[in-house]
């Protein structure tokens, strides 16, 4: 939110609290950016309710985790109207914003979804039971890998416009690290796909060493959130450089 | 790029990866919650991890 409101620009505020309140209450911008943050406190708010009372004297109610996946959905589709997509102005503009929801929504499934993914496999439960997570999560980045990339192609075509730019501006570069890490991501996520994983689905009988199947997996799944950690850095700073005229 | 231009990189990055994250972890944990695996997931989704993942959306 600090971030929102100082790229705005810094001098914003030194006129008095008519200023704050025009930015948060007068542009789309600061709407959309206090209706994220009063989400995400309203999530955090409830968390730290349940940490302070103890897990009997919560009633347990089946909708919740729901409400609370909605409310994370919301959140993060509220992230693309600010995003460079939301401020174009023209026929193309519910396209644009459509495809970069779109993205970022498939970004959550598969390349974000690998922590927890990582977090699970290290958790001492039953092989079996992170053979079935492992499986789910491999089908699922099946069909959401290729959309990630064609939305992201789209994406840059969007805001880029043509070959030359990707080379001469510093945002076209950024766009290119992008996609460079994402074949990366593509070609290690199609190792484990049909090397590792086909081995550790095998009868525990068939496999040779398994703990090193499963050490190689982690290791894998290791160096793809690196790299998608670099990839969340370069777009952090795709997002306060302006995209090529044109 | 001066000092102004990092702090802003930096506050969007923990913006957005505590964003993003936060909508994996729940993501996650619908996958794996139609079957035995939800319970052994369980563990995963403490409630400082959601916490620390919104705080820095």
């Amino acid at each position: 939110m600090g971030a929102l409101f100082w790229s705005m620009d810094p001098d914003l505020g030194s006129g008095g609290f008519e200023e704050f309140s025009a930015f948060f209450f007068g542009t789309q911008v600061g709407k959309i950016g206090f209706l994220r943050c009063g989400l995400l406190l309203l999530l955090v708010g409830y968390r730290a309710f349940r940490i302070y009372r103890r897990p009997q004297q919560m009633s347990r109610s089946s909708s919740l985790p729901l409400i609370e996946s909605g409310i994370v959905l919301i959140q993060l589709v509220l992230l693309s109207w600010l995003s460079h997509a939301a401020a174009v102005v023209g026929p193309s503009s519910g396209l644009q914003l459509g495809n970069d929801i779109l993205h970022l929504t498939g970004v959550a499934l598969w390349p974000g979804a690998l922590v927890p993914l990582w977090l699970f496999l290290k958790q001492s439960v039953p092989a079996s039971v992170k053979r079935d997570a492992l499986l789910r999560f491999s089908n699922v980045a099946l069909f959401v890998a290729p959309v990630v990339g064609a939305t992201g192609l789209l994406s840059g075509y969007f805001r880029v416009h043509s070959v030359a730019p990707l080379i001469t501006t510093p945002y076209g570069r950024y766009v290119l690290f992008k996609a460079a890490c994402f074949f990366v991501l593509i070609g290690l996520g199609a190792a484990n796909r049909f090397r590792v994983i086909p081995g550790l689905i095998a009868s525990s009988e068939e496999v040779r060493s398994p703990a090193e199947r499963w050490g190689k997996l982690q290791r894998n799944i290791l160096i793809e959130q690196l790299i998608f950690v670099l990839v969340l850095a370069a777009v952090a700073r795709l997002v306060q450089l302006p995209p090529p005229e044109g | 790029m001066n000092w102004l231009d990092w702090i802003l990189t930096g506050a969007r990055f923990v913006s957005l990866t505590g964003s993003i994250l936060l909508a994996s972890i729940f993501g996650f944990r619908l996958l794996i919650g139609g079957s035995h695996t939800g319970a052994a997931g369980s563990e995963l989704f403490a409630e400082r991890l959601t916490w620390v993942l919104g705080l820095a959306a």
